[in-house]
């Protein structure tokens, strides 16, 4: 930074739109030439919640996608105060996520790459989610743990490459848990996993369930199935709840310390728990492989208080720290696809008109980080 | 003669008398007392034909001081009984006084006397009392004695051993590994 | 043990009295820590591998897994020594301290030597005879069904010195030829039993490319360790078809996004 330019440094601006599973999110960042902190300009969201008992189905989520995504966009405009004239790049989710939204999406994001004669750049949504993280929270160089819905990963930054250390062999922690809160009939507003946690604070009895960690990785299939089998053993509730999935087929469980009946809060408790032990575990076993004490944890089961509580208690008996963003950002949002779009487009990357396509399954090791040395 | 020793991670004090006969004539009467319960007679007697060194013994008595002063766990009625208890490779505590404590039968005795805070024997009352009350020759107790009499027929069958063990330092990490299997496994 | 409000055992018992037999350091793990002691007599070493506590996880939960990891380490290593397969014995094991006594290794892993062994004069020879020896002791071990689990070049050991006689008389020898002693498996922290050729075509996996990503030059060599292994281990067909898929999916599987 010279001291006699007086010139103040380029501004450059993207658009970011996100919608790879029920989140749909439009956001708009800044970032300056001279490296001074991103700016974000709008980050605005709105979330397909279907009703309890029920997942989010790809058809009706992208009707929702498609419903809403040109009045977010319009008001993100408005908002900022931000011109199209003033936009540099439009940035997309590309993957991975679930087919019919993402298109939803992609296929917006070309129209306006189109219509205002804009770059376009399409992102992986897990390196949008550590980028943001990093950025959010200053943490330089951590092993991430990307848990949501759909992912669970832990990644270490190596030679231009977010690497896999570990991962979920079979569904994501997030997707156990949301599984679990429909065989509970929790309802999924906010999210599932939300209520889930707010449930399990009241739960007090630690079950034994299936605990798989394999070396790096773990796997959440034998615990869903377990804990939906003694979820159906639950005493009925006191509540007139007529739509609880839980059967009196015997005789009810119940703590053998007490005698006293099993509640889905004590289920909740014990399930999280459980899958939060293997999730700090892993990601300390990766800690120790590559001789980290930082921790970053992104994705929207990272909004998780008893998570960030565990795994900052393992970073600290360690020397070191967890970093954790808000829901603004741990949450699926559009303004991280903006983020980590405009760093790309700044290394001079753009995806080819007929590349925008959307991919299920888009590795975070694919992507060549090469905004980082 | 009476050997004692002061076992390695093991809460201090402690000690561990252990002492061999062989020729014994009065196996049966030493059995009765021992099952009388009388006072006195609180040793492990240990057939030591079933014995193939001094580490197997020295790993029963370690075992059975663990549980007395660190886990707080015995499995049989007491430190001495556990010796025994301890040398089986499996959890059947009658089998296991059937086929390593002293039996009628028995000749060579390996006996040993544990003593800690809460019981403290010196060796010299423990030696004393042994060469009252047991009939037969004191021998001196090491690796060269014991082996010489290991009955090897009995401690393969007893220790189902499958493969003969060309080394004696072999067999004896096998007998060690399934004695700690019975506890793991 | 359903009584869900006290702390179990290992969390209160400070003992009474001293327990004076000194701890060396050896190597802090994630998940355990190796001291060098001695197991009954002060002549016989011993390694001890400690599980401490995590304090991040639920007591009971943590009480659980660290009794159990250690029960099932303990009964891989006795049973894969019943079986011929070179691994360090085990001595003494205390489940809920988290606690295993087992032999003490004198030497050196593989991933310390080898590069020195190659560059040493005839060092290719020794090199050679430490492959067939790696093949052989992992054809074994999956001939049993044992899965290691973490199989890397730091976790096979090179004997330098060799106990000679029984435990009480320990005398150790220095190893004259390296080629003439056995490679040692080690840390079975991560293992289990298993039949699945997958299990143990990731076994392979993890070795190989802990020779492509530390021994540059011992790469090739690995191939070596393969012939022996297949030698020894005469059902490995399937689990070398395996490792070609193994290889190519690279990491893992793909997950749905």
């Amino acid at each position: 930074m010279s001291p006699t330019s007086t010139s103040p440094p380029r501004r450059f601006i993207a658009l970011g739109l996100e919608g790879s599973a029920n989140k749909l999110g439009v956001g708009l960042i800044a970032h300056f030439s001279d490296n001074s902190p991103a700016q974000i300009l709008s980050n605005l969201r709105d979330t397909f919640i279907s009703p309890p008992g029920e997942g989010f189905l790809p058809k009706d989520t992208a009707k929702h996608h498609r419903a809403w995504i040109v009045p977010l966009i319009k008001r993100t405009l408005k908002e900022s105060g931000v011109k199209v004239k003033d936009i540099d790049v439009i940035c997309y989710t590309k993957g991975p996520g679930m087919g019919a939204p993402l298109q939803s999406v992609a296929v917006v994001a070309r129209t306006l790459s189109k219509l205002w004669d804009k770059p376009i750049v399409g992102v992986n949504h897990c390196v949008g989610h550590i980028e943001m993280g990093r950025e959010i929270t200053g943490a330089q160089n951590p092993v991430v743990l990307y848990v949501s819905g759909g992912n669970t990963q832990v990644i270490a930054y190596a030679e231009q490459k977010y690497r896999i250390f570990g991962e979920a062999l079979d569904i994501a922690v997030g997707n156990c848990l949301d599984r679990f809160a429909r065989t509970l009939n929790i309802p999924n507003d906010p999210a599932p996993g939300y209520n889930i946690e707010q449930l399990a604070k009241s739960g007090k009895v630690l079950l034994e369930l299936p605990y798989t960690v394999k070396g790096m990785d773990c796997s959440f299939s034998g615990i869903l199935a377990y804990i939906d089998q003694l979820a159906t053993q639950l005493a009925p509730s006191s509540d007139a709840d007529s739509t609880t999935k839980s059967k009196q087929e015997r005789k009810p469980l119940l703590d053998p310390a007490t005698n006293n009946p099993i509640t889905p809060a004590d289920l909740c408790f014990s399930l999280q728990e459980t899958v939060f032990g293997m999730l700090v575990e892993i990601t300390e076993r990766a800690m120790a492989h590559v001789g980290s004490s930082q921790v970053l944890i992104v994705g929207g089961v990272g909004c998780n208080e008893r998570l960030q509580e565990m795994m900052g208690e393992m970073a600290r008996e360690r020397g070191g720290s967890v970093y954790a963003t808000d829901e603004r950002f741990c949450i699926d949002n559009g303004i991280m696809i903006a983020h980590a779009g405009l760093l790309a487009w700044r290394t001079g990357f753009e995806t080819k008109f007929e590349d925008t396509t959307c991919t299920q399954r888009f590795r975070t090791d694919e992507v060549h980080v090469a905004w980082r040395d | 003669m009476l050997r004692t020793y002061q076992l390695e991670n093991l809460p201090v004090p402690h000690e561990v008398h252990v002492a061999l006969f062989s020729n014994i004539t009065n196996a049966a009467d030493l059995r009765k007392q021992l099952i009388a319960g009388n006072a006195d007679f609180e040793y492990a007697f240990i057939d030591a034909t079933t014995i193939v060194s001094l580490a197997h013994a020295l790993a029963a008595a370690h075992m059975s001081l663990h549980r007395l002063l660190v886990s707080g766990k015995l499995r049989t009625h007491n430190a001495h009984s556990e010796i025994v208890y301890n040398l089986s490779p499996t959890n059947n505590i009658t089998e296991a006084f059937r086929r390593f404590g002293v039996s009628d039968k028995t000749t060579s005795l390996l006996a040993i006397k544990v003593s800690h805070s809460k019981q403290p024997h010196t060796a010299a009352d423990v030696e004393k009392h042994l060469r009252d009350v047991i009939q037969g020759d004191f021998v001196e107790v090491s690796d060269a004695t014991l082996a010489r009499q290991t009955d090897w027929s009995k401690v393969k069958k007893y220790y189902k051993m499958q493969v003969p063990q060309d080394r004696l330092e072999d067999a004896e990490t096998e007998v060690l590994g399934k004695m700690v299997m019975s506890v793991v496994g | 043990m359903g009584d869900t409000t006290t702390i179990p055992a290992p969390f209160t018992i400070t003992p009474a009295v001293q327990i004076p037999t000194p701890k060396t350091l050896i190597k802090q793990g994630a998940e355990a820590i190796v001291y060098r002691t001695t197991y009954l007599l002060p002549t016989i070493p011993s390694l001890l591998k400690y599980r401490p506590p995590k304090a991040y996880r639920h007591p009971i939960l943590d009480a659980r897994l660290t009794k159990h990891r250690c029960l099932s380490e303990a009964r891989l290593l006795i049973r894969a020594r019943s079986l011929g397969i070179p691994v360090p014995a085990v001595y003494f094991v205390d489940e809920s301290r988290g606690e295993i006594y087992m032999e003490c290794i004198e030497g050196d892993s593989v991933r310390d030597v080898l590069d020195d062994m190659l560059m040493q004069e005839g060092g290719e020879g020794k090199v050679d005879a430490l492959m067939v020896k790696m093949g052989e002791a992992v054809g074994k071990l999956h001939a049993a069904d044992i899965v290691h689990g973490d199989l890397t070049t730091s976790n096979v050991m090179v004997r330098r010195k060799v106990r000679k006689g029984l435990l009480c008389a320990a005398q150790e020898e220095v190893v004259e030829h390296v080629e003439d002693e056995g490679v040692v498996l080690i840390d079975f922290g991560l293992g289990s039993m298993s039949t699945a050729e997958e299990d143990k075509a990731v076994d392979l996996y993890v070795l190989e490319r802990a020779f492509a990503s530390t021994h540059p030059k011992a790469e090739k060599l690995f191939k070596d360790v393969l012939e022996a292994y297949q030698r020894s281990y005469k059902k490995s067909k399937p689990v070398m078809r395996r490792l070609q898929g193994v290889r190519m999916r690279g990491r893992k599987r793909t997950m749905i996004g």
